[in-house]
């Protein structure tokens, strides 16, 4: 059989299984004994050891296996985590990963696993400690992942407190408990989407308290033929067993009343009695002391109503299915335009509804496209463990804001720029322990990542309470690499200086080590995150650390703008994130400032820009003495006044990107198509801003040399 | 001029006119020929770039092709577009008129000379010769190169 067609999924979907080992081993390091950390990273491993057998990957297969072993023996407290066994494990990741790399590439040569399956095998026989004393989970039973035999007999599935409380309420209501298991057909392909009928089935008929194996192992197929089903119904044992039955592929199905003990007593001695007490069928057999085959899972509390399904779609299908969103909004906006001229209420009803089902569209899509931040983010504890173990630092990583989304196509790119200012923050930012305790700061530095929303932007910011930049070691190196020339260091201002690291063949490290300092500067940062339509800036306190933020735009397509008229005909769009008053000025408002007009705006001293002036409209019609529409934006905290001569009003626009002949024209985000056909200019409030303080800082040192010569 | 020992290798090319003078490119650039649309202005853009303007959804650069070669300005007369695209960049340039579209011999192709002026110069690739006819075949490519060009000319005022 040609399995090629499932090499892309295999891919993804073992990546995020060794993502999850990866995530789980770090939290074991942290906590050893939590069950249901093992558990999870031992289902991960599981089940990448059937994928990959079943690709034909037996390298994966076997390594995997050989660590399932080594979980299987932590779960059951028969070997100790140590130090040692954690640093083989990941190793063993490592050795995934670069295997899913190859795969992916199509490279021959993957890397050997005898010794590392040889390593796993020495920490199996070694560090046999003495039985852990499992007093606290002596409830939760655990056992060996043998898959779930089909023997005729139905053992009680055990329930939390919690859940059997709800049942406890439901059935004083009149409704039955039951616990249903379900053999599908030997033959059956789709076992997913068949449980998954089954369980929607039942859920159109009453209340699913708990299925095992649990809802994620079911719909990615982690079982082996049968599943339990604990639920709540008013119907009795045979209605529940032929709705079941009308479903094909189903080979058999047992179901038995499911005794809820009406006291909360410890749990597991109230089932086994209760059971003895109600064999109301006979092949309902309860033997609570086995009841282990099918509870592997059981320590899973689930709170999902329902099985998700998902789809994997390639990404260029989103990308094209958004272009073709963003071409039905310019032609709703032209139809909409059309509508207020012919002046037809049918036509202006159709048009309406057709805006809503647009916009509703791109919504859709737009989420369709987003993923969370946390795809970038889960790498990076783990690196910078290594990286502090490498480098003799001790590092606590605090990740904000995983959760927070944006576009697939930003997540993607990200995650270059962020290992190298993370690398950066650990070996530049972060001084070593002696240092830190000399300075009488706590011997573990502090790097802080985090995500969010800020408008239409995601903020990404990562932190470190290290040492801060050397504002005057960058200067000379500046000098030194020819950068600038001893005349410009003596006048740039920390902000400018902070600048020249983003300046190609910059690297501050004195010593060159692993980690950084091999020759790749933060300019590739600064220039990956400018293709991104992003900006990262740098702000440092000498001893207190330094901070990289990095503004990314949240989705690239479409946005609420205002349009504005400059002169009798110009129009530009102003995104209304930008927007934060409009109002009306007189003259007197006016105030010049060394060349640079200012206006008070709540107490506050802001640049007022006069945009037909800036941008030299041609037909610039506006007297001294008139009246003026300021728009009051903020970007990046700063405020800033921009006359315009008319308002036409919002629309929704599609941000098209510029001809790299113009892209480098200071002022502008982009161009969007007006309802009329016509190309409207974005404005980018922050270079604005830039391009004027520019100009007042001109004008002020031409002024000063006229003043000179003079 | 045909030399005889070399083998007849026959091009396409678009002819229009500009300010009363003929020019050429390769037809494999040229995309479509469309009537003067709207153009919208950018400020602070280079002078030969008289804006943009909207090409089925497409955000297009118009240019002013006189204003790159320094010999003046068509953008008031030229009715006309073409559309022309290389690696880098699809732009339009505007046109009082689209000649013809018509083969040549590469042979035929004479290389600029030096007296045509300099700024010019380096924009053209060569000197095409139709009977009694001379044209210029564009290097696109140089003319849209920005290296030399922006540096200078975006700085804002």
């Amino acid at each position: 059989m040609d399995m090629s067609q499932y090499l892309g999924i295999f891919i993804d979907e073992a990546k995020e299984h060794v993502q999850a080992m990866n995530d789980g081993l770090l939290a074991l390091e942290q906590d050893p004994e939590n069950e249901q950390t093992i558990e999870a990273i031992f289902r991960a491993a599981h089940t990448l050891k059937g994928m990959s057998a079943t690709m034909g990957f037996e390298n994966i297969a076997e390594l995997t296996h050989s660590m399932e072993n080594v979980f299987d023996k932590i779960r059951h407290h028969e070997i100790k985590v140590t130090p040692e066994t954690m640093d083989t494990l990941f190793k063993c990741l490592d050795s995934l990963e670069e295997f899913l790399t190859a795969i992916t590439a199509d490279e021959g040569g993957l890397p050997d696993v005898e010794h590392l399956i040889t390593e796993l095998q020495a920490h199996l026989e070694g560090n046999r400690p003495a039985r852990f004393e499992v007093a606290a989970t002596a409830d939760q039973p655990q056992s060996a992942a043998a898959p779930a035999e089909p023997e005729p007999d139905l053992s009680l599935i055990p329930l939390t407190e919690q859940e059997l409380d709800e049942m406890r309420e439901e059935i004083s209501k009149g409704l039955n408990p039951l616990q249903i298991k379900v053999y599908l057909d030997r033959n059956c392909i789709l076992k997913s989407a068949r449980a998954y009928l089954v369980i929607r089935n039942l859920e159109e008929r009453g209340q699913v308290i708990r299925v095992v194996p649990s809802l994620a192992d079911l719909e990615e197929e982690n079982f082996d033929r049968s599943f339990e089903v604990v639920f709540l119904s008013y119907l009795n044992l045979d209605e529940v067993g032929s709705i079941i039955k009308h479903i094909s592929e189903i080979e058999k199905v047992e179901i038995i009343p499911y005794p809820v003990p009406m006291e909360s007593t410890p749990q597991s001695e109230q089932v086994s009695d209760q059971a003895g007490s109600s064999e109301q069928r006979g092949e309902a057999e309860h033997r609570q002391k086995d009841a282990n085959a099918s509870k592997e899972h059981a320590t899973q509390v689930l709170h999902k109503s329902k099985v998700r399904q998902t789809v994997r779609v390639d990404i260029e299908k989103l990308d094209s299915l958004m272009n073709l969103v963003a071409e039905l909004v310019i032609n709703r906006s032209r139809l909409a335009q059309i509508g207020i001229e012919i002046k037809s209420s049918v036509f202006n009803e159709t048009i309406g509804q057709l805006a809503q089902i647009t916009t509703d569209l791109q919504s859709l899509v737009m989420k369709a496209r987003m993923v969370p931040i946390d795809q970038v983010f889960s790498r990076f504890p783990r690196m910078v463990r290594d990286l502090s173990r490498e480098l003799g630092k001790e590092i606590n990583l605090i990740i904000d804001g995983a959760d927070t989304e944006l576009d697939r196509s930003v997540v993607d790119e990200i995650g270059d720029p962020l290992i190298h200012l993370l690398r950066n923050a650990v070996d530049h930012g972060i001084e070593a322990p002696e240092v830190r305790e000399r300075h009488g700061k706590p011997k573990a530095g502090m790097v802080r990542l985090s995500a969010r929303h800020e408008g239409n932007q995601v903020v990404v910011q990562i932190s470190d309470d290290g040492a801060g930049i050397d504002y005057e070691k960058i200067k000379r190196k500046a000098i030194q690499r020819g950068i600038i020339d001893e005349e410009d260091a003596s006048s740039l201002n920390d902000e400018e200086i902070a600048k020249l690291l983003f300046k190609s063949g910059f690297s501050t490290a004195e010593k060159i080590t692993d980690v950084s300092g091999r020759g790749v500067g933060l300019d590739v940062v600064a220039s990956k995150i400018q293709a991104l339509n992003g900006s990262v800036d740098l702000e440092s306190k000498p001893g207190q650390g330094s901070t990289f933020s990095i503004k990314l735009p949240l989705t690239l397509a479409i946005i609420q703008a205002l349009l504005v008229k400059l002169g009798h005909s110009e129009v530009y769009a102003l995104p209304l994130e930008n927007i934060e008053e409009i109002i009306n000025i007189s003259p007197a408002d006016l105030k010049m400032v060394q060349d640079q007009q200012y206006i008070l705006y709540r107490g506050q001293v802001i640049p007022a820009v006069d945009l037909s002036k800036l941008f030299e409209v041609p037909d610039c019609c506006h007297e001294e003495t008139d009246k003026r529409t300021m728009v009051v934006t903020k970007t990046a905290g700063r405020r800033i006044g921009l006359m315009v001569d008319d308002l036409i009003g919002q629309q929704e626009i599609v941000i098209k990107s510029l001809d790299k002949l113009i892209k480098d024209v200071e002022g502008f985000a982009g161009a969007a198509i007006l309802g009329d056909g016509t190309v409207s200019l974005i404005l980018d409030v922050l270079e604005i801003a830039l391009i004027q303080r520019r100009l007042a800082r001109k004008s002020q040192s031409e002024k000063e040399l006229v003043a000179i010569s003079e | 001029m045909t030399e005889g020992d070399k083998p007849m290798q026959i091009v396409q090319i678009v002819v229009f006119k500009v300010g009363g003078l003929e020019y050429a490119v390769g037809i494999e650039q040229v995309q479509e020929i469309i009537d003067r649309a709207e153009i919208t202005r950018v400020p602070h853009a280079p002078d030969f770039i008289l804006g943009v303007f909207n090409l089925r959804g497409k955000i297009v650069p118009a240019i002013d092709l006189l204003r790159r070669l320094g010999l003046g300005s068509t953008s008031q007369t030229a009715q006309i577009i073409v559309e022309v695209a290389t690696e880098d960049h699809t732009i339009g340039i505007l046109a009082d008129d689209v000649t013809e579209t018509t083969e040549v011999d590469v042979n035929d192709i004479e290389p600029p000379s030096v007296m045509i002026g300099d700024t010019s110069q380096k924009y053209i690739k060569g000197i095409v010769k139709i009977e009694e006819r001379l044209m210029s075949l564009l290097d696109l490519e140089a003319l849209l190169s920005m290296d030399e060009t922006t540096a200078g000319e975006r700085q804002v005022r």
